[in-house]
């Protein structure tokens, strides 16, 4: 099979983009679809970084009436909706909950844009605030009130280091422990 | 991944330069970061397009400064502990971060980027 041209591989990530759906078995296989269709090293390591760069950015389109997007465990009542599939979908989810979820996005980007913390504690930051998020857009039946706490504390101890996190830290802690009753 | 490897890039692939001037910035407080999550970054800069962000880093890949393994997202949506030069490579079930095994196969699977060190994910 021969290289695509640049524009036939724009076009091939831009289709990708615009039919995948927010079942995470469907973005599975469709990644593999597009997979397929490369041969190129080069052009195959491109096409799995831009689906990286997507899926961590939130860019997936997500225009089915699926009422759960598997074990990620996200509601999606229907419409169209843009989101994190791994732990930021933050439209048609409980307002409370969107809130939350917005302002624990903030405190990720002050913790790991800070100077004060090394890279390992940024980078533990990154997974507990992943842990958050992917705890708080469960169902409350299915939520892990073990891995949010210890994620909240880990954000605890991280915000003690960083100039006017705490303040945030301690706006969105009560709604948290409110969401998931950890009292 | 030192700044000054995005400053070469620029200089070498200069249809890419503003976007390696944006990693170069990013860069400066991430250091030491042995691994690279590219979502996790594309959403640190988010002015910088995804095309033209895949281009930079599959670019930086071929230059030799990344190696790209590949791994999934496991069920709570993070990255799966281990990562592998190939997605062919991956194996049918791995643990997540509190060693429970899932299925791999039914996860997305997501590029990462090692720096010149070693180490797992």
């Amino acid at each position: 099979m021969a290289p695509k041209s640049e524009r036939e591989l724009k076009d091939l990530l831009g289709a990708w983009t615009d039919t995948v759906r927010p079942s995470i078995a469907q973005i599975r296989e469709s990644q593999e679809d597009l997979l397929l269709q490369l041969e190129d090293k080069a052009q195959m390591e491109r096409a799995m970084l831009y689906m990286s760069i997507v899926i961590g950015r939130g860019e997936v389109q997500m225009t089915s009436n699926i009422t759960n997007i598997g074990a990620a465990g996200v509601a999606v009542t229907g419409g169209t909706s843009h989101g994190n599939i791994t732990g930021n979908l933050q439209q048609n989810v409980n307002p409370e909950v969107a809130e939350v979820l917005e302002a624990i996005e903030q405190l990720r980007l002050q913790l790991t844009k800070s100077s004060e913390l090394n890279d390992e504690q940024k980078q533990d930051t990154a997974l507990a605030v992943q842990d958050v998020n992917a705890e708080l857009q469960k169902s409350p039946a299915d939520r892990n009130p073990g891995r949010i706490r210890m994620a909240m504390n880990m954000l605890a101890s991280s915000v003690q280091l960083v100039d006017g996190a705490q303040h945030l830290y301690e706006s969105i802690a009560p709604h948290v422990t409110n969401l998931l009753h950890l009292l | 991944m030192s700044p000054s490897n995005f400053v070469r890039l620029a200089r070498a692939e200069p249809e890419l330069r503003s976007t390696y001037v944006r990693l170069a910035r990013w860069a400066r407080t991430h250091k030491n970061w042995r691994w690279i999550d590219p979502g996790i970054l594309a959403r640190d800069i988010p002015d910088v397009d995804a095309i033209s962000l895949s281009e930079a880093l599959q670019r930086a890949v071929h230059h030799g400064y990344f190696r790209i393994k590949y791994t999934v997202l496991t069920p709570s949506g993070n990255l799966a502990s281990e990562s592998f030069d190939s997605p062919t490579q991956i194996p049918q079930r791995l643990p997540d971060r509190f060693e429970e095994y899932f299925d791999t196969s039914e996860y997305p699977i997501v590029a990462v980027l090692q720096t010149a060190e070693q180490g797992q994910l």
